[in-house]
């Protein structure tokens, strides 16, 4: 199997990001992952108390709703993406075959579970992955994961299952490509834009702030003031493993490290030197540092987590023993979430204050 | 379902993608191995150690074959419902010996290919002893399975 002609696999840290930044690339735009993720709103912070996902304890969510980069990046930088949703898998990939077989690589959005060319542990029920389709033959295709270090072959009927999840929030049978990208970008302006909406969405009018408490700076909050009642509601190796799961997932589940705000960071720094500005040099130093804050802190929940047995029948003497020192250990932990909270809020303020100064 | 002796082990070569500052201050991306490689690897021993647990549940009668793959997969009844195109209670039925033996092939098809296995692995694991290798190929929709069984060869470690 072959891929597209001068179609170029790059790793990211994130799906998304990544994806648009390869199907563009390929389109003859030159754009940083940071860029589109900064472009794109990415940042934000979401905890689903009321939802569990692959961990054992409730969800997180960093980054806005899958597919909005797309959207987002699209709008400000008028890059023409071309989306096309079908009803089956049958038609989209009869739809994906013509524009391989045009030249043009495809981008669709996944279950990260089917992805057989992936390693075990990364290949959960995550209906919202993307990946571009860069070649194929009678019963495989081609896939360009940013995820994989290489071009991965995954079987038809795979991509099939992984198309068509009916999984709430997946977009099953949905093709993004290309159409065309502008001859220009006011690169300022997408930026500019950008920086107040993710402003907006971070911090919220205390109206919707009330509505949606698990949220922006208040779910970060409330995610805090949660963690210290791990020990109470949680036990055994689901404790163990919602903890490890929680640290890992900020750092190594495609967020480029420190819950993405080191990405974010790196998108502050471009942007600063667009603009040449040096009080956004300035907050793009402070978030990098907020973020390098975070990845210390969830080495921290690694070291509280892996105490905890492996076994649940030892648990609970465990527990006798080590009991008081998990929930001080946790209890710190959540103090520090709600630094980080209290840090991005004021951030998330000077950010805009600075915006509105920007030429 | 095929379980093999000496289990799936992580070979350490998976990496990602890390920001970090570089020397001159700047944010730049880093292809580099994962700091939490540790995790991954008492992943594989945890997935092992329930699987075991799973198995004696199953073979004691607690729960069907439906309930072994929700927890073997880390799905929810919720998330499972709404994949199968059906209801949360029903689901829970599916999971007990009971209502699993109630279901038609047809829905046995549909969980097979949310599970990713084929409708074979509902009724019977092959444990594979070690030195011996074992590859799956499904048909028809995963209703049919062929199993083919070697003898590894030496150097092989797959």
């Amino acid at each position: 199997m072959k891929a597209i002609d001068g179609y170029e696999h790059k790793v990211a840290s994130h799906c998304e990001t990544g994806t648009l930044r390869n199907l563009v690339s390929f389109a003859g735009m030159d754009i940083s992952e940071p860029m589109v993720f900064g472009i794109g709103s990415g940042p934000m912070f979401i905890y689903l108390f009321f939802a569990k996902g692959p961990s054992t304890l409730p969800l997180i969510g960093l980054r806005n709703r899958p597919a909005n980069i797309f959207k987002f990046v699209g709008k400000l930088c008028g890059i023409d993406f071309r989306y096309e949703k079908f009803k089956n898998p049958g038609a989209a990939l009869s739809r994906a075959n013509e524009w391989i077989d045009r030249g043009v690589p495809v981008g669709v959005s996944v279950d990260m579970f089917y992805m057989k060319y992936l390693p075990i542990f990364l290949r959960v029920h995550a209906p919202s992955h993307f990946i571009v389709l860069v070649g194929r033959d009678d019963g495989a295709y081609m896939v360009s994961d940013p995820y994989n270090s290489e071009l991965g072959r995954l079987d038809r009927e795979d991509l099939e299952a992984a198309m068509d999840t009916h999984a709430p929030l997946a977009r099953d049978n949905f093709l993004i490509t290309v159409r065309g990208i502008p001859d220009g970008v006011d690169w300022k302006h997408a930026a500019k834009k950008a920086m107040k909406k993710t402003v907006k969405v971070m911090l919220m009018p205390p109206g919707i702030r009330r509505l949606v408490p698990f949220m922006g700076i208040q779910g970060m909050k409330l995610y805090a003031r949660k963690v210290r009642q791990w020990p109470d509601r949680y036990q055994g190796v689901v404790l163990r493993e919602g903890i490890l799961f929680n640290a890992v997932g900020f750092e190594d589940q495609g967020t480029g490290g420190g819950a993405f705000r080191l990405m974010y960071g790196a998108f502050l720094q471009e942007a600063a030197g667009l603009f040449g500005s040096t009080e956004l040099e300035g907050l793009a130093e402070r978030m990098i540092e907020h973020g390098q804050d975070w990845r210390r802190l969830s080495r921290k929940l690694i070291e509280i987590g892996k105490q905890v047995p492996l076994n649940d029948d030892e648990y609970p003497r465990w527990l006798e023993t080590h009991g008081e020192g998990m929930r001080s250990a946790l209890h710190e932990v959540s103090e520090r979430f709600l630094e980080k909270a209290a840090f991005e809020e004021r951030f998330f303020k000077d950010l805009d204050k600075v915006v509105a100064r920007l030429g | 379902m095929i379980v093999r002796e000496n289990g799936d082990r992580y070979d350490g070569s998976h990496r990602v993608v890390y920001y970090a500052p570089d020397e001159q201050g700047r944010c730049a991306p880093q292809h580099v191995k994962s700091e939490f490689d540790e995790q991954i690897e008492s992943f594989y021993e945890l997935r092992e150690a329930e699987l075991e647990r799973l198995q004696g549940r199953l073979l004691a009668g607690e729960i069907s074959s439906i309930g072994f793959f929700v927890h073997y997969c880390n799905m929810t009844v919720q998330d499972t419902a709404a994949r199968m195109r059906t209801t949360q209670g029903r689901v829970r039925r599916h999971m007990t010996p009971e209502g699993f033996g109630g279901l038609k092939v047809r829905t046995l098809k549909k969980y097979a290919k949310l599970f990713d296995v084929a409708v074979a692995d509902f009724f019977q694991f092959t444990h594979i002893a070690a030195g011996m290798n074992a590859t799956a190929k499904r048909f028809h929709e995963r209703l049919i399975q062929k199993v083919q069984v070697t003898i590894e060869s030496e150097g092989d470690d797959s």
